[in-house]
């Protein structure tokens, strides 16, 4: 998950980075699909160039106008409060789940995480009903209290609810990440040194880890801006909600690109904030030896209210979702309401979701192998050009590829082949990410070492590179894949006509309020997306170090 | 055939404007192993990638057996070479037994082929019982064993081993030192390898290269190089050794030690010219004396032998080489005097 940023270094390990820069120009094999993947990418922003050049003075007004400055400045205001309170639940969570005796360690370290596999939309739609007017909570409560007014959820405050219990984990997953890796040493040396347990964690630790939290916000960051679900239905309209009502309802489609611009600058404005508040600081251990792990911190008496912050967290972002969602299955059932066959809807999600994953993890080889093995201008450009989709929210994606579809490639418009298309440019960085960090792990000498074996460019690839990237990639395809199920804004534009996955399914009939219809979907959409999900996990569990690791 | 192996001409390679290799031009003979020296940074490893054909030179040629590898127009990819290279950190496929490491370079081998040579290199390393280990499953010694029969087993025109035991400790780096040297020599494989211990450079090669800053300073047999340096940057390298300054005097150097014999490699000095003699811890005889101008400040137990290490009047140390029943302590007076009536070796020093 790890995924990866865009733009500059990540803490990543140093061994790749020798003082050898190799002189030689990159295989074929390599650049050719390389090239193809950059081209792809391309598409989407040469669309909203084309568009919002041929838009007229008075859709340039519109930027100006204050309405615009007022759903830039709600978006922004969005991005901070959730990017804020993931950091806030996130790091105490990091910490506890790796360094401390917390008991069910392991367990919490699993359920923790888990809130990824909850699409925000259906999260959204949860949160009202419970916590929302005449919801689960407000009758609790009547009979017994006489409560009949609970504080407002819609907007601001449940947008920020949502989006932060199902984004943390973003964080905690990066920082969970650097905080294995941190050398305990370097804590034992400030603590050697005379400074005490809080002041190492705020002057050793903190900064340590400053990268990975970073990342983890950019992630979060990005996701709360290209969200569409949870914005609409906790009626609080962000850019991507106005671009979406502009598409469906405007005529003139190029408001819509000059909005999508707007959003994909605030898109890099958050890269370029990372990325400067990065610095010039390099986190990666020098030095030879491997790291110790750490010796687990006793919590002492703090073990029972670390128990209750899980558990809390978990209920919240886990427990009560499932829980309404089970109720309602059950409720559904009992009512008569007809337990739908969601053969095709389960069908199509997965055609989806298993494409694109399948397409984005093969694509990224090529890809990384260039931008790792080959550095110079060509491949960074490549790498730039490949974690566009980061910054391109969905509804720009699916609005510049009908464009394109109908003006230029009528055979693929209107077929779920394009929305295939779709999804792979929005997710390719994830896959790129998961494939070029497993790739840093592996020393270049080992593909030196086979080319001084006799063995050509394309036969390293295949008998040293792929099967060592293997396990990373495959982790890029699961990640690819959870996401892909999740997508709703890019199916809901790019979708053929009747065409209904499990994510569209839901959302019609929670848009209609159809609550027990829209449980068998969500549930099944959950359960499906936990497959990857727990591939993820598992794989978290077991830091590997390449060269080292067995694999027959 | 007997022209050179490997023959470098002017090799030199740039980053930018940094020169990481200028000039180096050598040539390997048959059965020859060389090794250079060099402190890190010096180019060493670059040029071994340079021949290798892992990295493509920004002047001068490489040839092998003499074919024209890489050239001005000219680079045959490191596959169509037939140099092996055995890694500093070994490169073992971690994905491959020891069995499929060995036999990786043996693929256009028939399949009866490519199993007798493994079992001949697998004997020749002593690796017998492990071909079905995985690397992480091997000690250090015998990762580099693989890592050794892996890159010999296509029977490559030439090795180069990269810092090769440099992953090792102490003990076991002597041990494979001696082992991979004699089946180096059994194979009559022409070696280079490259190396910042001087004991290991001194040991196992024919011919030692010096190194400093992307430059070949000297390339001679150990003993020459350690008796005459060609410049004060190789002699400290290879040498246990310290300087002492004086002036040229005729054909004699003044010395704080007195009258000194000297040769230069830019033969006779003008008078007067300040140099630094080359002094090696044998050269002087120490003998105890309560009036002597020189003082013992500390002393090293080394088992066979004591080094001591002797201020003179002006504040210069050198060391003496003592035998271990010497009894001399720190603070003790000495008179040093030269053993030899031999010429010492003086560079002019260079700021003057």
């Amino acid at each position: 998950m790890y995924q990866p940023l865009p733009v500059g270094a990540r803490g990543e390990i140093g061994l790749s980075s020798g003082p050898y820069r190799r002189s030689t120009s990159p295989p074929l094999v390599v650049l050719v699909p390389a090239i193809l993947v950059g081209l792809g990418m391309l598409l989407p922003l040469a669309y909203l160039v084309i568009r919002s050049a041929g838009a007229t003075d008075d859709t340039w007004d519109i930027l100006f106008r204050w309405r615009t400055a007022y759903t830039v400045g709600r978006t922004a205001l969005l991005v901070l409060t959730v990017t804020a309170s993931s950091v806030a639940i996130a790091l105490p969570l990091a910490w506890l789940t790796v360094r401390t005796d917390l008991p069910l360690r392991r367990m919490w370290a699993v359920v923790t995480v888990l809130p990824l596999v909850i699409p925000s939309f259906i999260g959204a739609f949860l949160f009202v009903s419970a916590l929302g007017p005449k919801g689960i909570l407000q009758q609790l409560l009547s009979g017994p209290f006489g409560v009949d007014r609970l504080p407002e959820i819609y907007g601001l405050p449940g947008a920020t609810l949502t989006l932060a219990l199902l984004t943390y984990p973003y964080v905690l997953l990066t920082v969970r990440g650097a905080l294995r890796n941190l050398d305990p040493a370097t804590e034992e040396t400030a603590r050697s040194l005379g400074y005490g347990a809080w002041s190492t964690v705020l002057r050793v630790m903190l900064p340590q880890l400053r990268p990975a939290i970073g990342t983890g916000c950019v992630l979060v960051g990005l996701y709360t801006l290209s969200d569409f679900g949870a914005v609409s239905l906790m009626r609080y309209p962000t850019f991507t909600w106005v671009i979406f009502q502009q598409y469906e309802t405007a005529f003139d489609r190029s408001i819509a690109a000059v909005f999508s611009l707007i959003l994909v600058a605030m898109a890099v404005g958050i890269l370029f904030v990372e990325g400067y508040t990065r610095g010039r600081r390099r986190y990666y251990r020098t030095g030879a030896g491997a790291a110790r792990p750490a010796r687990p911190v006793r919590l002492g008496r703090w073990k029972w209210p670390a128990v209750l912050l899980c558990t809390a967290v978990s209920l919240m972002s886990l427990g009560l979702p499932m829980a309404i969602l089970a109720n309602w299955l059950v409720r559904g059932v009992m009512s008569g309401e007809p337990l739908l066959l969601l053969w095709s809807e389960t069908w199509n999600s997965l055609f989806v979701s298993g494409l694109a994953a399948l397409a984005a993890a093969l694509f990224s080889i090529p890809v990384a192998v260039l931008v790792v093995r080959y550095p110079g201008m060509t491949s960074r450009l490549l790498e730039r050009v490949s974690f566009t989709g980061y910054a391109l929210p969905g509804v720009v994606v699916a609005l510049a590829l009908v464009f394109f579809g109908a003006n230029f490639a009528p055979i693929v418009y209107q077929t779920a082949w394009l929305l295939v298309f779709a999804c792979v440019v929005l997710y390719f960085p994830a896959a790129l990410g998961a494939t070029r960090t497993s790739l840093l792990q592996i020393s270049p000498r080992l593909e030196e070492a086979a080319r001084g074996l006799g063995s050509s460019p394309r036969h390293v690839l295949r008998a040293i590179t792929i099967p060592l990237v293997g396990p990373g990639v495959l982790m890029g395809a699961a990640l690819v894949f959870l996401i892909t199920m999740k997508e709703l804004p890019a199916t809901l534009i790019l979708g053929p006509l009747g065409f209904k996955t499990l994510a569209t399914a839901v959302w019609s009939a929670s848009s209609e309020a159809f609550f027990a219809r829209a449980a068998a979907p969500a549930l099944m959409l959950i359960l499906m997306s936990s497959v990857p999900m727990a591939l993820l996990v598992m794989r978290e569990r077991q830091p590997t170090h390449v060269g080292e690791r067995r694999m027959g | 055939m007997d022209g050179p192996i490997i023959e470098c001409a002017n090799l030199s390679k740039h980053y930018g404007d940094v020169a990481v290799v200028s000039n180096v031009s050598f040539a390997l003979k048959p059965g020859e192993i060389v090794s250079i020296l060099g402190p890190s940074g010096s180019g060493k490893t670059t040029t071994l990638r340079l021949i290798a054909g892992l990295e493509t030179p920004s002047g001068g040629e490489v040839s092998v057996q003499g074919r024209l590898v890489s050239g001005p127009s000219t680079h045959v990819p490191p596959d169509r070479r037939s140099v092996g290279m055995v890694f500093q950190e070994y490169a073992l496929f971690p994905h491959q037994t020891v069995a499929q490491n060995i036999s990786f370079g043996l693929r256009r081998l028939s399949r009866l082929k490519q199993e007798q040579r493994l079992k001949e290199v697998v004997e020749l390393v002593e690796l017998g019982g492990l071909e079905h280990r995985y690397p992480h499953e091997l000690s250090g010694g015998q990762q580099q064993r693989v890592a050794l029969a892996r890159t010999i087993a296509p029977e490559p025109v030439t090795v180069l081993l990269d810092e090769p035991f440099s992953n090792l400790d102490a003990n076991m780096r002597k041990e494979m030192r001696h082992d991979v040297e004699s089946i180096l020599r059994q194979r009559g494989i022409a070696t280079v390898f490259v190396t910042h211990d001087r004991e290991e450079a001194f040991a196992m090669a024919d011919r030692v290269g010096v190194m400093n800053e992307g430059q070949l300073e000297q390339l001679d047999a150990p003993e020459i190089v350690y008796r005459s340096p060609s410049s004060r940057f190789v002699a400290e390298l290879v040498g246990f050794c310290d300087f002492l300054g004086g002036a040229v005097s005729g054909n004699l150097v003044d010395t704080e030690l007195g009258k000194l014999q000297y040769v230069s490699s830019n033969g006779a000095l003008p008078d007067r010219s300040r140099v630094d003699v080359l002094v090696h811890p044998d050269d002087f005889q120490l003998t105890p004396h309560t009036e002597g101008n020189s003082v013992i400040v500390s002393r090293e137990f080394r088992g066979d032998e004591t080094i001591l290490v002797v201020r003179t009047p002006s504040g210069a140390t050198l060391k003496c080489r003592q035998p271990s029943s010497s009894v001399l302590a720190p603070g003790a007076r000495v008179v040093l005097l030269p053993k030899t009536a031999d010429a010492f070796l003086a560079f002019e020093q260079s700021d003057t």
